[in-house]
């Protein structure tokens, strides 16, 4: 299986002199299976290049999985250009939103009128197909299982784990651990933190023996409070969540756009000092590397 | 039974009530509520929590829409909290200004049956389920029980709303006869609220275990789960209590294998709630706002 990381950043693009190590696109992980499948993991603007590099390897078959909706996970899409070649195969894949009862469709669909772009959907020339998903569907691609789950941010977010022929990635998509919203002394404390038990024991059992996990650090633990809510992680939750599920090797990513590359490596270094868990490898995702296993 | 179109007329008469259901308003003190809360960006999860879990229509239409089929969770959604712990904070809140707003019927009012006592009753039974549950069973999450609680009831809503005509006359018989409502109910419509509440949960795809309280809370046996002991058992401690009104003149005794179950009789468990007036009080004020 082999991972690159086409945009780690979070929240807005942020391209200049204070991010070239890092990268400044939104993210985007591609994934190539064994079996020779492409999967896309979002489609926030490290999609771009990722286009880019495709072309030279027509037709593309490709395989769309988005956490949410929000922009920065779906801005790249209109940018795909395989969508616009003939003979090229998109399947798009996602939740349903609850709220406005749209599908997976809507978040191409939305982004294609005519006052926000110049081109139609309709005028799309790839074999485009859309899938809803809903939690524990598990969708077979060749040798490919992608297995979706419920994760905790203001919209509905999925996690994906990937496997295929025995190895396999977990990506977290945006997520903040499930905090009680009850105070120790109120009644309802106790019933409040068994289901959040409940539900954080099930995301563990979905992620655990991964080989490799990606996770939403946003904050250090002196930002997070500040940012309660938010629906992001710290780089002590990531790492948590990373023991917990005896994961080999953990990503840190969806970086801060207001964190310079030396910000960056100054927070991760801290944090790696302070950590109170055992994980066997930990790194900053950083844009354009490829880690192959 | 099937009409001319195919459907039977239980699946006709769902339709008819689901559309209905559709188009009811919350309480108007939990509308007022949510607006407010859901336009500050800070809104505290817990201040949102109360409002919605204190409405039973706020509730049912939260729960419904869980677990629907369209968007169908690996595990049942039994209790707002469970769905705020699911779902996240902005989403339920979202959920629930989209149903504060919606283009809604007017409400249908019966002096009968005043919404006010009926949502005292809900409340109260709700607060004495989860009581029981967690201090009698010692259940450590008995949100499920607070929901069971404040929608055993919820076929009155529908028929309030739906038939409020013969609605009326009917809880006026069964006061004049002192005969059970659900009694009358079935003479004179041919199907109970208790009926017409499971069916509508069932068909929502709520938990089965809160389809069957709905639909058999009044006939609690043996063999029946704890959420049907601690809500039956409830429903009888607030009507002694004389609290907020089901308009079931019947208040009934605990049976032996309540008493056996909760290792309290009525007395007991009404003596251990004795706060539960101020309790239910301090519930509806916080919807009052």
């Amino acid at each position: 299986m082999k991972l690159c990381f086409r945009g780690v950043r979070g929240s807005i693009a942020s391209p200049g002199p204070h991010t070239v190590r890092y990268g400044g696109n939104t993210t985007c992980l591609e994934i190539w299976s064994d079996d020779g499948q492409l999967i896309i993991l979002d489609a926030g603007t490290g999609i771009f290049p990722l286009a880019h590099s495709l072309m030279d390897r027509l037709p593309v078959h490709a395989h769309i999985f988005n956490t949410h909706s929000h922009w920065d996970h779906i801005q790249g899409l209109p940018f795909f250009i395989p969508l616009f070649v003939p003979g090229n195969r998109v399947n798009i894949y996602g939740a349903c939103d609850p709220v406005s009862q749209q599908s997976i469709e809507d978040i191409l669909a939305v982004q294609l009128q005519y006052r926000f772009f110049p081109i139609r959907e309709c005028e799309l020339n790839a074999d485009i197909n859309y899938q809803s998903l809903r939690e524990g569907d598990a969708v077979q691609i060749g040798d490919v299982t992608v297995v979706p789950v419920m994760m905790n941010h203001p919209v509905v977010n999925f996690g994906y784990r990937v496997n295929c022929r025995g190895k396999s990635l977990f990506f977290t998509g945006d997520h903040e651990p499930s905090y009680n919203i009850y105070a120790p002394t109120d009644d309802e404390y106790a019933m409040y933190q068994a289901l959040i038990e409940q539900r954080e024991a099930h995301i563990i059992d979905v992620i655990r023996g991964v080989d490799v996990l990606v996770a939403d650090s946003s904050y250090t633990e002196a930002e997070y409070p500040a940012k309660k809510g938010w629906g992001h992680g710290s780089f002590a939750s990531c790492m948590q969540m990373a023991e917990s599920a005896g994961a080999g090797q953990l990503f840190l990513t969806h970086h801060e756009p207001t964190r310079s590359d030396d910000e960056l490596e100054s927070v991760f270094q801290e944090a790696m000092r302070q950590r109170k868990f055992e994980i066997a490898e930990i790194d900053l995702a950083r844009e354009g590397i490829v880690i192959e296993w | 039974m099937k009409s001319d179109n195919g459907q039977s007329d239980s699946q006709q008469l769902y339709h008819r009530l689901n559309a209905m259901v559709e188009n009811m308003p919350p309480f108007p003190e939990s509308v007022h509520q949510v607006m407010t809360l859901s336009s500050d960006i800070n809104c505290s999860p817990k201040d949102l929590v109360s409002v919605i879990e204190r409405d039973p229509v706020l509730t049912m239409k939260i729960l419904k829409m869980v677990n629907s089929a369209f968007f169908s969770l690996s595990r049942q959604v039994a209790s707002v909290q469970h769905a705020l712990v699911y779902l996240g904070m902005n989403t339920v809140k979202n959920l629930a200004v989209s149903i504060a707003t919606v283009d809604a019927l007017p409400r249908n009012s019966i002096a009968e049956l005043p919404m006010s006592s009926f949502l005292t009753h809900s409340l109260a039974t709700a607060a004495v389920a989860q009581h029981l549950a967690r201090d009698s069973l010692h259940i450590r999450d008995a949100s499920d029980h607070f929901v069971a609680g404040l929608l055993h009831d919820f076929g009155k809503v529908v028929f309030v709303q739906f038939e409020p005509t013969t609605y009326a006359k009917i809880l006026h018989m069964a006061q004049q006869s002192r005969q059970p409502l659900a009694q009358v109910e079935v003479e004179q419509m041919g199907v109970s609220s208790a009926d017409v509440g499971g069916m509508l949960a069932e068909n929502w795809h709520l938990p089965a275990a809160l389809v069957e309280c709905i639909r058999t809370h009044g006939g609690c046996g043996e063999q029946s789960s704890d959420l049907m002991v601690t809500v039956a058992a409830a429903n009888t401690v607030v009507k002694a209590m004389k609290l907020g009104d089901s308009g079931n003149p019947v208040v009934g005794q605990f049976p032996d294998f309540i008493r056996r179950r909760l290792q309290a009789d009525l007395d007991a468990v009404m003596e251990q709630m004795h706060d539960l007036p101020d309790e239910v009080e301090l519930m509806q004020s916080a919807v009052r706002g």
